[in-house]
Order: C-alpha cells, then sequence, then structure tokens
C-alpha cells in the first residue's frame, strides 16, 4: 500500500487536499494530512519520519510561491528524502515551468485530473479509471430513439392525427416537384460509377435546376461570396487528429440528454475544426446549417466549396469532408427543412453518412420561407426516405420564436410524427425551450422560466411514448451577447432538461446573440463548460415546477387538440398551413413563397 | 473628441484596470499554448500579461489572458484625465 | 571534466550574466563546454517584470542536458546523443550536442543523484567544462559540482550594507572546514567519551520534536555530534547552551545549511560555538569560488504600471562587498572590470 503525505502549503486553503484525500482513501492509499499553515520545515520533517512514497503540496496563494516552495524542495533535498519520495505540487498559481524551475517531480495544473495524478503515484501511465466514461465511449454511437414504442397515450390526439397524417399522405402521393426529380438523379449518380452515366446524369439535373445552380454546372460560375476550397487548404485537416483529445463529459450523474451543438461557418475546414474542439468538450452531437439561399434555390451545387456567410453550402464533397473528421461516436444531424431541396438533402446526407435529418415541414413553410406545398409534397417524400434508410429524423419547434403559441407548434409536429410513423420513421420532437414573443405577451414566462418550459418538455409523455429533444437551442430568446449571461441561460435550460430526463438537447454557443460575425470557438468551449459545471451543481437533483406548470401543461394539451381538431375538420393539411391554422400572421407568421406553383401533378 | 478626454490619452489609458483577451489558440498541447498567449500579449504591447485561464484539449486551446492597464495604488491614467463636475 | 554552480540570492542577481561570461572564457580557452540547470531557464522575459532575460546561446560541438519538451522546442539545432532515466516535468532528460548555434531552453535534473549521472554523462562525451545553471531558492544538489559562483545585488536587497553581510554570512559558511573521516550513514549521531554512540533515527534538526529528544540525551560526556541532513540554525542555536565546550559538530554541506535557515542566524550560531570553542564542520563542501554583485534591481513604476531598470551605486556596493568579504574574490558583473574574471579564470581554470 502506497503512502502519500498531503499537505496545502496555505494558511487557509486545504480543499483540494482533504478532497484529494478523500479519492486515495477510496483507492486503499495510506494518507496523512496535514492542515493549513503547516510550515515547510514541518511537512519535511513529517515525511523524514513517515517515509511516503510521495508528498502532494497544493498552494493556491500568489504572493511569495515561488520562494516557499523551492525552499520545501531544497530542504527535502538536504534532509535527504528525495530519493524515496517524490514532490507533486499543484494550485491555481503552479505552472509546469514553475514547477520545472522550483525542482518538483510532478506538477498538476488546472482541475484535478486522477488518472493524472494516480500516473505519479504509480509510476506508470493509468488512462481510464474504474466507472469511467471512457467506457461509455466504447459503447457505439447511441441511437436516441431505442426503447420508445411509439405508442400514443391520448387516443383522442391520436385518432385526429390519424385523420390528419392519412389526409396529407393521400395528398402527397399524386404529386411531385423538381426536387424531388433532382433528388432521384441525385441518388443515381452517386450508385453509379461510370463517368460517362454520371455527366448524363449530371445533364439532367441541370435541366431541372434553377438559374445559378444551371449557371454552375454549365458555365462553372459560382454564387457571390462562394469560392472553391483549394488541396492544399484540405490537406493539413489530419494534422488535426493527432492530439488526442480527453473528452470531456457534459452529463455528470444522469445518463441524457446528449448533447447537440449546431455548426454552419461557412466553410467545411472550420467547421471540422469547430467540431472537434465541441467534441473534445463534451458534445455528444453536431447539427449542419447550410445558407438560406442555398436552400432556396432550385438545385444544389458540388465540389468542396467555402462561402464567406453564415451556413456551409450542400454539397455531397463538403458533408463527406466533414464527416471524415467527425468522431466515430458522434451523432450528425443534417438540416434538411427550408427550401427547395428537402429531398436531395436527405440524400446527400445520407449517403455522406449523417444519422439524423431535421424536418418540419409547417415550419420551414412559414418561419423557413417555403410554400407549403411545396415543402409538404418534397418532406412528404423525404419521411419516405427516412423510413427507407431507418434514420431518425428531428422535428423543431422554432416558429415558436415568430409568435407562434406552442399549441399550434406542437401541433405541427404531432402531425409530422404521425406521417412519419405510418411510413414506418421514428420521429423525435423537438419542442423549443424559449422565452418566445407569444410567452412574452401572455406573462406565462413572468414569474419563472421553468413551469412553462417543464409543461412543454413534460406533456410529450402524457400524449405519446416518444424521445423528447428540446432545440434548437434550448434558451432562445433569453440570450444576450453578454459571454457570462448567454452561458448561464444556457446552462440553467440544459439542467432543467437534465432534470425532466430529456434525450437530447441543443445548446447555443456564448455568440448566440451576436449577428455581426461567425460563431467563435471560444464561444463554443464557454457554452459547454458552462453546462458541465451546472449539470455538477445539480447531480441527480430535479427542479420542483410549481403547481401552475400542471396548468400550463393541461390548457397546451386543450391547445393541441383544439388545433388538430380544426386542421382535421379542414380535411386539408397543406390548406391549413396556408390558412394560418399553424401559425397565423395574427401569431406573427406567414406562409412561404419560395417555390410557389412549383408542385406537379404525377 | 468627447470633452473629457485628455489629448494625450489613448484608449488603453482609459481601461479602469484590467484588459482580458478571450480566445481559443490551434497548438498542439499547453506548452505551445502558452508561448503562443506570451507571444500575443508581446504582440500587442500589453504590459504585465498573465495567462488567467488556459485549458488544452485535442487541436487547441481555450485561453482567457489578462493585462493589468492600471493597478490599484498606481496614478491612475483615467483619472488624471478627468475634469471636476465631469466623467 | 571540471564542473561549476551557478547561484543567486535572487532573481535578477545576474548569475546566468555570469554563467555566459564563464562560458565564453571557457570558449576562449578551447574548452569543450556542457550546460544543464537544476531548474528551468528559457523566458526571454521575465514573466513578473516583462524586462529581458538573458540567454544561453550554444555553439557547434557544446553538449546540453536538457528536458525533451524544451529541447524540442529550442532554437538551437542538436542531436540527441542519449536518452537519460531521469524525468522531469517537462519529460525525461536528454544529452544533445549543438549542431547549429542558437538559443537553448534548459531543464534539467533536479536531485544530487540524477546531477550527479547528468555530470557522468557529460564526462564519458569528453565535456572538459560544464556549467550547472542554479534555480530559484535551490542549492543543495549543486554540491556535487566542482565550485560555486554566487551572484548577489540589488535584486536581493537596495541596501549595500545589508547585501555585504549577508555576502559575509554566506562566505563564513562556505569556509567552514571539512570534517575528517566517512560520514555515518543519514542518521543524527552522537559519539561520547569512552566510546559510546548513539543515534537518533532521521538525519535532521528542523523540528522542535527532535530538539526535544536530542536535549533529553546525556549531553555532559558528549565529544561529537553528527546532523548529516538539513539543519536549522535557530534549534540548533537553542543546543549549543546545553552542550558540553569543545564539542565537535558535523553538518551536511554548506549548502545544507543555507536551505536549512537564513544564513545571517548561521552567523549567529557560528559565534555562539565559537564562545565555547565548539567546533562546527561539514561532512561535504565545495569552494565558493567568487561573488558577482549587480547593482541592477527591477522598479516598478506606478505611473506607467511598468518595471523599469534601476540601480544602486554600484561603487558603494563594491567598496561594502570588500569591507565585509574577506577571502572570496568579487566581481562587479556590469563594469569593464570584468576584465578580471577573464584574469582569474585563467588563473584558475585555463590551467
Amino acid at each position: 500500500m502506497k503512502k502519500v503525505l498531503l499537505s496545502p502549503l496555505d494558511p487557509v486553503h486545504d480543499n483540494a487536499v482533504k478532497l484529494i484525500q478523500r479519492k486515495l482513501r477510496d483507492r486503499d492509499y495510506a494518507t496523512i494530512l496535514m492542515p493549513p499553515g503547516t510550515t515547510v520545515e514541518e511537512i519535511v520533517d513529517t515525511a523524514i519520519h513517515e517515509k511516503p512514497d510521495a508528498i502532494l503540496i497544493s498552494r493556491t496563494l500568489g504572493y511569495q510561491v515561488a520562494e516557499t516552495l523551492g525552499r520545501l524542495v531544497d530542504l527535502a533535498e538536504a534532509a535527504g528524502i528525495r530519493e524515496t519520495t517524490r514532490i507533486g505540487v499543484g494550485g491555481m498559481a503552479i505552472t509546469r515551468e514553475v514547477g520545472a524551475e522550483l525542482g518538483f517531480d510532478a506538477t498538476f495544473v488546472g482541475e484535478l485530473k486522477m488518472t493524472e495524478l494516480l500516473s505519479f503515484l504509480e509510476n506508470r501511465k493509468i488512462e481510464f479509471l474504474d466507472g469511467d466514461d471512457a467506457a461509455a465511449e466504447n459503447q457505439g454511437k447511441p441511437d436516441i430513439t431505442a426503447g420508445y414504442t411509439y405508442q400514443f397515450k391520448d387516443s383522442e390526439i391520436a385518432s385526429l392525427l390519424d385523420t390528419i397524417a392519412e389526409q396529407a399522405l393521400h395528398w402527397a402521393s399524386t404529386r411531385t416537384s423538381d426536387g424531388i426529380k433532382r433528388a432521384q438523379v441525385r441518388q443515381q449518380m452517386l450508385e453509379t460509377d461510370t463517368e460517362a452515366e454520371i455527366a448524363q446524369l449530371r445533364n439532367d439535373y441541370t435541366k431541372l435546376s434553377g438559374t445559378d445552380i444551371h449557371s454552375f454546372y454549365t458555365q462553372g460560375t459560382l454564387p457571390s461570396g462562394v469560392r472553391w476550397l483549394e488541396t492544399k487548404e484540405v490537406q493539413n485537416l489530419p494534422s488535426l487528429l493527432e492530439t488526442k483529445p480527453e473528452k470531456h463529459k457534459l452529463r455528470h450523474t444522469q445518463a441524457k440528454p446528449l448533447f447537440f451543438v449546431q455548426y454552419g461557418t461557412g466553410c467545411p475546414v472550420m467547421d471540422i475544426v469547430h467540431i472537434k474542439a465541441s467534441e473534445a468538450w463534451g458534445a455528444d452531437g453536431v447539427l449542419h446549417f447550410d445558407p438560406s439561399w442555398n436552400a432556396q434555390q432550385e438545385g444544389l451545387m458540388e465540389g468542396l466549396l467555402s462561402h464567406e456567410h453564415d451556413g456551409t453550402i450542400l454539397t455531397y464533397e463538403n458533408l463527406k469532408l466533414i464527416r471524415e473528421y467527425i468522431g466515430e461516436n458522434t451523432l450528425w444531424d443534417v438540416r434538411g427543412h427550408r427550401g427547395l431541396n428537402t429531398a436531395e438533402t436527405q440524400i446527400l446526407g445520407h449517403a455522406a453518412g449523417a444519422g439524423l435529418f431535421k424536418i418540419n415541414i409547417p415550419y420551414g413553410s412559414t418561419g423557413g420561407g417555403t410554400d407549403p406545398a411545396r415543402l409538404a409534397v418534397d418532406g412528404i417524400y423525404s419521411l419516405h426516405l427516412a423510413a427507407q434508410y431507418g434514420i431518425p429524423f428531428d422535428i423543431p419547434g422554432n416558429d415558436e420564436l415568430s409568435g407562434v403559441p406552442p399549441q399550434k407548434t406542437f401541433a405541427g409536429i404531432l402531425i409530422m410524427m404521425a406521417i412519419g410513423l405510418k411510413l414506418g420513421a421514428r420521429p423525435i420532437p423537438k419542442p423549443l425551450m424559449c422565452y418566445s414573443p407569444y410567452m412574452a405577451m401572455h406573462g406565462d414566462m413572468d414569474d419563472n422560466m421553468i413551469d412553462m418550459n417543464t409543461a412543454k418538455l413534460a406533456v410529450w409523455q402524457t400524449i405519446v411514448d416518444t424521445p423528447v429533444w428540446p432545440g434548437e437551442p434550448i434558451g432562445f430568446m433569453t440570450h444576450s451577447p453578454e459571454r457570462v449571461q448567454s452561458a448561464t441561460t444556457t446552462a440553467a435550460h440544459a439542467a432543467l432538461a437534465t432534470s425532466l430526463g430529456m434525450d437530447a438537447a441543443t445548446i447555443a454557443s456564448t455568440d448566440e446573440a451576436y449577428s455581426k460575425g461567425p460563431i467563435s470557438l471560444q464561444a463554443r468551449v464557454d457554452t459547454l463548460r458552462s453546462v458541465r459545471d451546472l449539470l455538477r451543481f445539480t447531480g441527480s437533483t430535479h427542479f420542483q415546477a410549481t403547481p401552475q406548470a400542471q396548468v400550463l401543461m393541461q390548457e397546451l394539451r386543450e391547445g393541441i387538440v383544439n388545433t388538430l381538431k380544426k386542421i382535421a375538420q379542414r380535411g386539408d393539411f397543406v390548406q391549413s398551413i396556408y390558412h394560418g391554422d399553424l401559425g397565423s400572421p395574427e401569431d406573427g407568421i406567414y406562409p412561404g413563397r419560395v417555390g410557389q406553383g412549383t408542385v406537379q401533378n404525377l | 473628441m468627447p470633452k473629457h478626454a485628455h489629448p494625450s490619452q489613448s484608449a488603453k489609458d482609459r481601461i479602469v484596470d484590467a484588459i482580458d483577451i478571450e480566445t481559443f489558440f490551434y497548438c498542439k498541447d499547453e506548452t505551445e499554448a502558452k508561448h503562443l498567449a506570451n507571444a500575443l500579449m508581446a504582440e500587442m504591447n500589453l504590459p504585465q500579461g498573465d495567462i488567467v485561464f488556459l485549458e488544452h484539449n485535442g487541436l487547441g486551446a481555450r485561453v482567457r489572458l489578462r493585462s493589468y492597464i492600471h493597478l490599484p495604488g498606481d496614478h491612475y491614467r483615467w483619472l488624471e484625465g478627468s475634469q471636476r463636475g465631469q466623467r | 571534466m571540471k564542473s561549476f554552480g551557478f547561484a543567486g540570492t535572487a532573481k535578477n542577481t545576474g548569475k546566468t550574466t555570469t554563467a555566459l561570461a564563464v562560458l565564453d572564457h571557457s570558449r576562449q580557452a578551447g574548452l569543450r563546454c556542457a550546460l544543464t540547470s537544476i531548474g528551468y531557464d528559457g523566458e526571454s522575459l521575465d514573466h513578473v517584470t516583462g524586462l529581458p532575460k538573458p540567454r544561453y546561446k550554444l555553439q557547434p560541438g557544446e553538449l546540453i542536458a536538457t528536458a525533451r519538451e524544451c529541447l524540442e522546442a529550442s532554437p538551437a539545432s542538436c542531436k540527441v546523443l542519449a536518452e537519460t532515466s531521469v524525468e522531469t516535468v517537462l519529460g525525461s532528460i536528454l544529452i544533445a550536442e549543438v549542431v547549429a548555434p542558437g538559443l537553448v531552453l534548459l531543464a534539467g535534473p533536479n536531485r544530487e543523484s540524477d546531477l550527479r549521472l547528468i555530470l557522468n554523462e557529460f564526462s564519458s562525451l569528453s565535456a572538459q567544462l560544464t556549467i550547472v545553471d542554479g534555480a530559484l531558492n535551490r542549492m543543495v544538489p549543486l554540491i556535487c559540482t566542482d565550485g560555486l559562483f554566487l551572484s548577489t545585488g540589488a535584486a536581493y536587497n537596495q541596501d549595500a550594507a545589508q547585501i555585504a553581510v549577508h555576502a559575509a554570512s554566506l562566505e563564513q559558511i562556505f569556509r567552514l572546514p571539512r570534517a575528517k573521516g566517512s560520514a555515518p550513514d543519514g542518521e543524527i549521531a552522537f559519539q561520547y567519551k569512552a566510546g559510546k554512540e548513539h543515534i537518533l533515527p532521521g538525519g535532521s534538526l528542523i523540528s522542535d520534536d527532535t530538539l526535544d529528544r536530542i536535549s533529553a540525551l546525556p549531553m555532559e560526556t558528549c565529544t561529537e555530534i553528527v546532523i548529516p541532513g538539513a539543519c536549522q540554525p535557530e534549534l540548533l542555536a537553542k543546543l549549543i547552551p546545553v552542550l558540553p565546550d569543545g564539542v565537535l559538530i558535523h553538518l551536511g554541506s554548506p549548502l545544507k545549511m543555507i536551505a536549512s535557515g537564513n544564513p545571517l542566524l548561521w552567523t549567529h550560531v557560528l559565534a555562539l560555538a565559537n564562545g565555547k570553542n565548539i567546533i562546527i564542520d561539514v561532512l561535504q563542501t565545495l569552494p565558493l569560488l567568487f561573488f558577482t554583485v549587480n547593482p541592477f534591481y527591477p522598479q516598478y513604476s506606478q505611473k506607467n504600471g511598468t518595471y523599469q531598470p534601476a540601480y544602486i551605486d554600484a561603487n558603494r556596493l563594491l567598496k561594502k562587498m570588500q569591507e565585509n568579504v574577506h577571502f572570496t574574490p568579487i566581481f562587479d558583473i556590469m563594469q569593464p572590470t570584468q576584465g578580471t574574471i577573464k584574469s582569474w579564470f585563467e588563473l584558475n581554470i585555463s590551467k
């Protein structure tokens, strides 16, 4: 059994050494703990008589740190104990260079890492501890939908959804669009090896594309702000993987939620750096964002393309490059519900290796700006693909940000779920934890933000046995450009989502409310750290909502039912969107126009 | 120039105490991160620079750098420029 | 091979400048040089004052023992000759030969036993003179070198008289005679008349508890005491009055004495001992070759918020040193009299 002498060389602070003592005792080390205010002579004298295998010193103050620590090491040398006792030091003032100057055998900088400490004490490399999350790392990619039956618990809602979904599917079955046709051509292009065939298919594709995309394929014209990535820009990327990160785990005691971050700087190379850093600091999954203009063109481009504004262009090559660097167990979601390329986005994402597809027809055809009929046709086709590919699809409720009340948003999400389930796909609803205009106007969050968010998240399990994934991101419209505030509000929402047993959550960076430039890496790291620390704080505890949460949940359910009844009575899902049943001009939302009049009858 | 500004003052002189730089370095390890941090402070001509926080993981390091422009007890240049009755 | 340690009474007293001067003279004398450190030397600017620091620049053929990370970060181009078993916080220590001139970062062995190993390596590689750069507040490992250069000055204390008195105390410690015979194995030992011996476990006197145990022993017939490890001067000062006159006290080394307490307290202890004809000598020693004095100190300017170079009266400093330090050469590292370092070097090393 190894013996360790622990001492705070500090007049007051000894929490660090007490914590280390507890952890070492748990691992059967014999420990001797000196009190605060211990002198250098007392430490060395104790070591002379106790003969520990190691001395661990902690020191938090800055003044005279170096002189005191140097004296300790020299006195230890003078006393002849350095041949049998190794000396390590840790504390806020300590760096490895200071440790080297002062003659220590080890320095522990920053947050305590037991693996590092034990490696020192045992004089061998220890990478994992028993019960570590490292084992979980080797369990493969998680399936958010695993274990859920999708059985409806609310028969009234189930019945209404059945009617609406049947109608929508029937409506879509007799319609198509150039978006679907292009998707089918793209599928063939991906499946063939023959250059001549690909060229011919590309020709067919071009004929189905809009003017700008047509120019791209026929004349090589790039849209403004877009450039080709050169080989040399990409060839240095493998060096990113040289240093294996220590993957932080955001969760403390709970197994859920999985945490996602959004990326889309415009450049896939920069995206990869952001993804790798996000993974290192604990992100379990990433979501790809493309530029709005990209989605609103008929057709997608090809090649490695960089874009100088928000959103990374959707091309197979960009997605493939990004996929090459995404961690093996990191979940990858590609957004497809804006614009005219929904089905092709699904195909490209799947071909590149994405395991999740984001789509919401009501939201995409209002807040997302796409014509409802067009997005319904393309979107339902995409849900067929989701079922065929066996990948889940996630349904964001961001229309709330325009002012749509949550009951309408949730009705829309439920309809998407019902359609997807009928096709054999696996949906994941994404109620938005937000301080929406509706909340601000109706005062449902005046007292606190817990009751309403609790109602919005908890209501789902009363309706259907389903995974729930709040986003994108949680805490929307509670963020300011101030870094600490932004990180704090995200962390608070993450803690609530954890408390409520959510399966996943998408979190923002601290640049969420900054609109004049792309998200910075430090902004990402800060939020991830903040989430991690608050989940550490809350652990296995739970938030206690007030009875108001139950009232709000009941109101939500009633609102959902009323919305679904209206749509079922109208008998036309697409027309319901046009007529504002799922979000109206009074709510602050209008039907989209991109792709208007482009739906074709089969 | 605002009335209360001293003509010879730089913006740095108007910092009450410290300036922090929050950033993320692409670097292979902590040693390189520290080197870059110190180099950045020198490049930016920031006095008494210190690394407040540095965490390296994988491809880079999150850092917070600090430089004290005015310490307690200094002659505060931001006070020198102010006149009675004005901020 | 000769090896020399370079230490300072405080930061910014000129330790590295002194070492660079000796290195320069060694090169001129055609000696193959080697360099290591018991601490860390790698910053171009002092991280507290922001003032430039002298750096080691090595020439082709010279040897270095430094931590792996330091070697990799060193601008000088080096060929690794061996990897030692000595570990530091910056990696294992490598022995390398400089192939293209440049600055080097140093982080070397921090224990005496490890330093001995490195010096042996250098010797086996035909190094003729090794410079061992010191470290803040640490000197004990330097005992295995052939001599010590000690730097002091205004960065230690801005009062020239106090610098000189402190230096005189240091000189006094280094001039203690070497004990005859061999040393017992690391325990405190008492010899009595009629050949009896008493051993106390642990070789150091640094606690009241140990002092109490010693004081409980019969002292009337004690003839010799060995304290091979650390020894606090305050505690020895309490012990001396109860010892019989003429006792012989063997302490570890001058460096262990300095590590154990303020040199000025040792002056008091030696005076106490002298008053009782008690002889204090040391089991190990090394010569204090010379002092360098440096009138420079970093002065903090509140107006600018920066440190600026400042100086005390150099002539007064030198004068005070010469008045107090009688047996050890003294050089002002900043004055042209540095030429006398050359003379000293030629006289003592080159031959």
